[in-house]
């Protein structure tokens, strides 16, 4: 037997994994729109969601891969409703996961560096307190 | 209307001469100065605390709002969506606060002071001697 090679035949086995979505608080006009054009472009509704989502991250020039803050703001998005009840308290999200919920952000700030002193990314937020605000900018300095 | 006396208290070069400015400390929640006494201009168009560049807005990503909640800014290009974070600022003569900071989500920003910064403090923008000074009423005499 020795000096020769033999080739042999190694079976592949491909795991797959069908994931089912359920996707809370999709207002019904997104949904049929969503499954129209899906249907127009001849495609299944989860290969239209792929496509859409590639689309959208392709303009984001810093995404090439799941950062940091692209998990924590999932985990955040996620947990939205469930945080609601800790209304005034401030939460803090790194790592992908729920740390805690404190008095202030000054707390929250404190026990991140105890609990998860490697992260580059973290949300703190107050719940009910931090909403979107939609501001001015008026021409000036405005040549980003 | 009664008329109003003003003390200046410290006084500033502009920026190249026409930038109204302020020297800013800005720390991190948890304490850490990352810009210390740093002259930023002044810009009275934008509404919010403190734009930064990306550069110094990645110091304050341990403090970051959620993307939902983040900034909005209505310009007349359209509407530029930031990213927001929570940060400690020092302006001379006064008390450390928490502010919140804003870069633009696409590009890469710059550094100034928005109008937000400037309630609660008494400014006089000379453009007269081209100086930005931090003011204090006196009481009459």
């Amino acid at each position: 037997m020795a000096g020769k090679v033999y080739a042999m035949r190694v079976p592949v086995v491909t795991k797959v994994i069908l994931v089912t979505l359920v996707i809370r608080g999709l207002d019904e006009k997104t949904r049929r729109s969503l499954r129209a054009e899906a249907i127009r472009r001849g495609l299944r509704l989860a290969q239209a969601v792929k496509e859409a989502f590639q689309l959208w991250r392709s303009y984001d020039q810093d995404a090439e891969t799941l950062s940091e803050r692209d998990v924590n703001n999932a985990t955040y998005n996620a947990l939205k409703q469930e945080l609601e009840k800790y209304a005034g308290k401030t939460i803090l999200i790194a790592g992908g996961r729920l740390l805690g919920t404190y008095d202030n952000p000054r707390s929250a700030a404190t026990d991140l560096s105890l609990k998860a002193p490697e992260a580059q990314h973290a949300i703190v937020t107050t719940i009910g307190k931090d909403k979107r605000e939609e501001l001015e900018w008026l021409g000036g300095s405005l040549n980003l | 209307m009664a008329r109003r006396l003003f003390e200046s208290l410290e006084c500033w070069p502009n920026l190249d001469g026409n930038r109204p400015t302020l020297p800013v400390t800005l720390s991190t929640l948890d304490g850490q100065h990352v810009v210390h006494e740093q002259p930023m201009p002044i810009d009275t168009g934008f509404t919010g605390a403190m734009l930064l560049s990306r550069e110094a807005f990645s110091n304050f990503e341990r403090a970051e709002l959620p993307e939902s909640e983040s900034r909005i800014y209505r310009t007349l290009i359209g509407p530029v969506p930031m990213r927001t974070a929570r940060a400690l600022l020092k302006l001379p003569l006064a008390d450390e606060t928490e502010i919140l900071v804003d870069t633009p989500k696409y590009g890469v920003g710059k550094s100034l002071i928005g109008l937000r910064l400037l309630r609660g403090i008494e400014l006089l923008l000379n453009g007269q001697r081209l100086e930005t000074c931090l003011l204090e009423e006196r009481s009459q005499p």
